[in-house]
């Protein structure tokens, strides 16, 4: 092992092309991951912002919050529940917004939420001609707390009082108070206005206990048409999401298989250069086990370099990309991604294994 | 050619190893072509294959069609521009249809103007109560004589256009009446029926791109885009463009670098063999042959197998993706592969033709 180890230290070109194709791929898996976490984030802000919370759909809506229509007589429904602390209410519509002032064509998409309620993520409402203001959109057009806004065809002006973190849900997000909403809404977007006394969803917050548990509580109390889940049951409904996780986790699935593949080859080339080599040192007592750990090593060694170098062009290459696409470099991604390099890289080694147990001692002396 | 295949039978596991490979990563390259196509479509298509020359929208729209809300004046705003020879409005808006799982969006026509340019299937709508639908391949069917309930209001598939969706998303194209009645019933009679954007057919022989700069000049608070730069607007469809770009760029990459860097290990290796060669009167050609046929094959092979799994996937799996390869782009995608790989060799050719046949005689230390 440790004379696998000093190759790798005194002779590392000789291992170049196997650690730059691994590094290329390295970076891709984390390109890919990056999709995969910014699809799905980009897309449950609102969600994710409630995790505190119990969102409660209509039971026809399949907790989808654009088919959803809770009537208002609910809110006292859930109130008088055991476990309850406070219900409010939770609409969502899609529509432009920019700097007031500001050229048409710097206008954004925006999902507009209407809120009653404070959670751990999102401050309380702001007041009447206030708006709460997704990070991400600032990241696309230069915006402060401070600033006004103007939002929709009729450009409503809204002064930002506050900008929060990852609350993109689709577009980037703004969160004006319920009552507003439906003012702004009927202006800017009529035709996703619900009947009078009807609100897309409501939001329960727990006296006390967790999210989780008044769920379960709520869903098997006696509340006719009304579907209280959490907000990670409410993320699995999303069709979208699921879709694009599976798909995504299916392609970083064979990019591995890629992985495994390049490995493979290169040690085998590589091996078939050290055919006397292996010869010699089993002649001596080397055993077959040894000289596979030695390989091992090796690939462990080239992989750790590749995923230095590689998660440091990740890093550059991503931070070159345009702010609106949906590409997010997660640590536990990362973490994945490193664990599964590794674990790939020693397997593609081991392919030399059938060719390390027939070389034949005997061979060393011709 | 005798050499070169010789050598792939003797080293079958390595070759064989990277026509895996190359085949994986052509896989993945037309997976996302195929889904980045679809994708693209579903949301350009209902505007792509517009009847209208031009489509007026709010100037704060930007070309959004679900951002776009108009006064109902602006449709004899834009019929009176000089050059416009009709002007119809159109709605539009995401619906919940009851039983099924996903939502439709319904287009309102107050003419076929505004419509599809073409009927696949069956006729146009001309009765209350009557749809023409427009599925997506990402998006749950409907055929003719299905009827669809949106809002407690039935609308019967009375015909069927392919490539005209929008969002994604099943798309009913109905008359406006049919879509006012159903927004109003949404909103509880709260909210008129929204005019989304006005389409515009132009006088015979004008360009619609210089029709559309004079309204937009003319008429004030809106915006004329013709037909094909209203399509390219689109919000979305570059987000996709270049997200999948980004994806295809890397696997261009991996691909030419992992079939450079084997070649080129496979020509060091056997560097002892081609002094040889050159030394008893191969030619640079004969031994180069070899590595050029060598590429062809592996390149060659592992792109026709990558089509043929790419092409299986999608098909089995075209409830979920809704796509299939699309010949022009296979065809281009695979040539060029082919030219990386060949492009990829040359490290290892001018390796191969820096061989000095006189080593065979010093062992290379010739200076």
């Amino acid at each position: 092992m440790s004379i696998a180890l000093k190759e790798l230290l005194r002779q590392p070109l000789r291992f170049l092309p196997v650690a730059g194709a691994l590094t290329l791929l390295v970076v891709l898996l984390v390109v890919l991951g990056g999709f995969l976490d910014g699809l799905e984030m980009s897309q449950t802000g609102a969600y994710r912002a409630h995790d505190d919370s119990v969102i409660v759909f209509d039971d026809g809506a399949k907790r989808q919050l654009q088919r959803s229509r809770v009537g208002v007589e609910a809110d006292s429904i859930l109130a008088a529940q055991d476990g309850v602390a406070r219900v409010g209410r939770l609409d969502a519509t899609f529509t432009v917004a920019g700097l007031l002032g500001a050229a048409n064509d710097e206008l954004e998409d925006v999902v507009l939420f209407g809120y009653d309620l404070s959670t751990a993520v999102l401050p309380d409402p702001p007041p009447a001609g206030s708006v709460v203001v997704d990070r991400q959109l600032a990241r696309v057009i230069d915006i402060d707390v401070g600033d006004q806004l103007a939002l929709g065809p009729t450009a409503q002006p809204l002064t930002i009082t506050a900008l929060v973190d990852d609350l993109t849900n689709a577009a980037p997000s703004l969160w004006v108070g319920s009552d507003q909403w439906q003012q702004l809404v009927a202006a800017a977007n009529p035709a996703a206005l619900l009947p009078d006394g009807f609100h897309q969803a409501l939001v329960v917050q727990p006296s006390s206990g967790d999210a989780e548990t008044l769920a379960a509580t709520l869903s098997q109390a006696d509340l006719d048409g009304l579907d209280p889940v959490t907000s990670e049951q409410a993320i699995g409904a999303l069709d979208v999401v699921q879709q694009q996780s599976s798909t995504f986790s299916g392609i970083i699935g064979v990019t591995f298989i890629i992985t495994l593949l390049v490995i493979a080859l290169f040690f085998a080339l590589i091996t078939l250069e050290r055919v006397s080599l292996y010869a010699v040192l089993k002649a001596i007592g080397a055993r077959t086990s040894e000289l596979l750990a030695g390989v091992s090593v090796q690939a462990v060694g080239i992989s750790i370099g590749a995923l230095a170098v590689g998660f440091a062009l990740s890093l550059a290459f991503v931070a070159l990309l345009p702010p609106e696409l949906p590409i997010r470099l997660e640590p536990s991604r990362l973490l994945q991604i490193a664990v599964g390099t590794i674990v790939t890289a020693v397997l593609g080694s081991l392919f030399t294994a059938r060719r390390l147990l027939r070389i034949d001692p005997a061979s060393a002396i011709g | 050619m005798f050499i070169a295949f010789k050598e792939i039978r003797a080293s079958l596991g390595r070759f064989l190893l990277l026509i895996g490979a190359v085949m994986l990563l052509v896989v993945l390259l037309l997976f996302f072509q195929s889904v980045a196509g679809s994708l693209t479509l579903g949301i350009t298509g209902g505007i792509e294959n517009n009847n209208a020359d031009v489509l007026v929208f709010n100037e704060r729209a930007r070309g959004n069609p679900a951002a776009s809300f108009l006064n109902p004046g602006s449709v004899d705003e834009v019929g009176a521009v000089e050059g416009v020879a009709s002007a119809s409005a159109v709605g539009r808006g995401i619906f919940s249809v009851a039983g099924a799982d996903e939502d439709v969006v319904i287009v309102g026509l107050e003419d076929q103007l505004a419509g599809p340019a073409v009927v696949d299937d069956g006729r146009r709508p001309n009765a209350p109560g009557e749809a023409l639908v427009s599925t997506t391949s990402l998006a749950e069917g409907f055929a003719i004589g299905d009827v669809l309930t949106v809002e407690g209001m039935s609308f019967e598939a009375v015909g069927v256009t392919d490539e005209a969706a929008f969002d994604v998303s099943t798309t009913l194209y109905v008359s406006y009446s049919d879509f006012a009645a159903v927004t109003q019933t949404r909103s509880g009679g709260q909210a008129p029926a929204p005019l989304s954007w006005v389409a515009v057919a132009v006088d015979d022989g004008l360009d619609p791109a210089t029709v559309a700069e004079r309204i937009t000049e003319t008429v004030g608070g809106i915006e004329a885009l013709d037909r094909s730069t209203a399509a390219n607007e689109l919000p979305g469809a570059d987000q996709i463009t270049q997200s999948f770009s980004i994806l295809y760029l890397l696997l261009f990459i991996v691909v030419t670098i992992v079939t450079g860097v084997f070649f080129l290990i496979l020509t060091v290796q056997k560097q002892r063999s081609l002094v040889l060669l050159r030394a008893i009167g191969g030619s640079r050609w004969d031994v180069v042959k070899p590595v050029l046929i060598q590429v062809v094959i592996v390149v060659g092979l592992g792109v026709l197998l990558g089509v043929a799994v790419a092409g299986g996937l999608l098909e089995l799996a075209k409830d979920v993706f809704g796509s299939s390869l699309d010949p022009r782009t296979t065809i281009l995608t695979s040539g060029f592969i082919l030219a990386l790989g060949i492009l990829a060799s040359l490290g290892a050719i001018r390796r191969v033709l820096s061989v000095d046949p006189i080593e065979a005689t010093t062992g290379g230390s010739v200076a």
